[in-house]
């Protein structure tokens, strides 16, 4: 995602636990638009993206310190932070019964200053390989996938959603994070 | 290799799916290798993010989160430096110079109130006195050691030879004694006694037909028995020389 000679994430988050502004914005600069482009993709709203966008960086800003290496890399921690955040909304929508009936196709943002994938926005290799990691599930397993990842549903309610046991759907989303490690692992190695 | 179940818990961790987070992490402290799969699956997680559409966010939000970040302040060196750190005390100044303009406003009404009170009960007396001098001289007793915050001060007439004393903060005399006001008149030996003073924090005292100094005259307080003394006995709280 960025060059060998720059600093990694890691070493960004430490100087922005230091108060170092320039590393702040370097950091925005590398995760804003995979941060921004699942928030859009969970949310499809450009306007709750943009906030929950801004509530993790301000996060990252002051908790910065607290960020542990051991436990994964800068973009898993920014990546999970945004998640829980989306996830919450999604679930606050769903107990107001304001929830979208479907998520499955590409949401496209409806204006402003965002860009489409298909039209001007550089695709990063990263993304890139992840699409061609998850084209090579099945459709059951990438369906459970996007299912709990992009939609924030549990196992229960994809069990029901699917119609399909439970043990069926844990199975499934266990083989389909398994098969996803070992193809990412070929691809990185 | 470690065990499938873990391996199964490890995967379901980032979807929020664990069966039991607790014993998850127990078994992590234990085994670095189920820490190494748990971060594994957690970076499979953070990638599935780019299985979304990428779009860039728009320019304004990063400005707009680059502006509320409340943070520490940049470092700056030199001139700018100097200009930053001065930028920021003066909050600071300003803060201090409002409290000690409030403080010294604060002396100034008190010591303006007390000047006050005096010339008003100059004022009352002039009143029940008609031919009351129209040229007041006012003047502070100075406190002969040390009385607190006890304030005494005199406006006398010397063409009429009348005036007023007033007292503030004064405490009350001990036990069998009074306060008692002498006139130090030039042109007598002893201080003449111009009676025992009202007792009380805050009393005035008139003085008429005492004596007919030819210039002014001094005044003195002294601390006498109950009743007061034909001749000054005890110790002078505070005086004001005469001054012809």
């Amino acid at each position: 995602m960025h060059s060998p000679h720059s600093p990694a994430d890691e070493t960004l988050l430490t100087q922005v636990a230091t108060g170092d502004r320039e590393a702040f914005a370097t950091l925005y600069d590398r995760l804003s638009t995979p941060l921004y482009s699942l928030a859009l993709k969970m949310l499809g709203s450009e306007a709750e993206a943009q906030d929950i966008v801004q509530e993790v960086f301000l996060s990252v800003w002051n908790k910065a310190s607290t960020f542990n290496p051991a436990r994964g890399s800068a973009f898993s921690w920014t990546v999970t932070q945004l998640r829980n955040r989306a996830i919450d909304r999604i679930r606050s929508r769903r107990r107001r019964g304001e929830l979208l009936d479907t998520f499955g196709a590409d949401l496209e943002p409806t204006g402003g200053e965002s860009r489409s994938a298909a039209d001007n926005c550089e695709i990063s290799e990263q993304a890139r390989q992840v699409r061609d990691a998850m084209g090579k599930l099945s459709d059951d397993q990438r369906n459970v996938l996007r299912l709990a990842y992009f939609e924030g549903l549990t196992q229960v309610e994809i069990a029901e959603k699917l119609h399909e046991p439970l043990g069926t759907i844990k199975a499934r989303a266990h083989r389909a994070m398994a098969r996803l490690r070992d193809i990412l692992r070929l691809i990185h190695d | 290799m470690i065990d499938p179940r873990w391996d199964e818990q490890a995967a379901l961790a980032p979807l929020g799916w664990t069966d039991d987070p607790a014993a998850l992490d127990r078994a992590s402290a234990q085994d670095p290798e189920i820490t190494e799969v748990l971060r594994d699956y957690a970076e499979v997680a953070a990638l599935l993010s780019g299985d979304a559409p990428q779009h860039a966010p728009p320019t304004a939000l990063r400005r707009r989160i680059l502006e509320n970040l409340d943070g520490p302040l940049p470092v700056l060196t030199g001139q700018g430096a100097s200009l930053f750190r001065f930028r920021r005390l003066l909050p600071y100044a300003l803060a201090v110079c409002l409290m000690g303009l409030v403080l010294f406003q604060t002396v100034m009404i008190t010591h303006l109130h007390k000047r006050l009170n005096t010339a008003r009960a100059v004022a009352v007396a002039s009143t029940v006195h008609r031919d009351m001098p129209s040229s007041m001289v006012l003047a502070d007793l100075a406190p002969q050691g040390d009385h607190g915050k006890a304030k005494v001060m005199v406006a006398w007439d010397p063409q009429r030879c009348c005036g007023m004393i007033s007292m503030d903060d004064m405490p009350p005399p001990p036990p069998g004694h009074d306060y008692q006001l002498w006139v130090l008149d030039p042109s007598n030996k002893t201080p003449v006694n111009a009676g025992v003073l009202a007792r009380g924090m805050r009393s005035q005292h008139f003085i008429a037909g005492v004596v007919q100094p030819k210039g002014r005259p001094g005044f003195a307080i002294s601390l006498e028995p109950a009743g007061g003394m034909p001749t000054p006995t005890g110790t002078i709280l505070f005086a004001v020389a005469p001054s012809l």
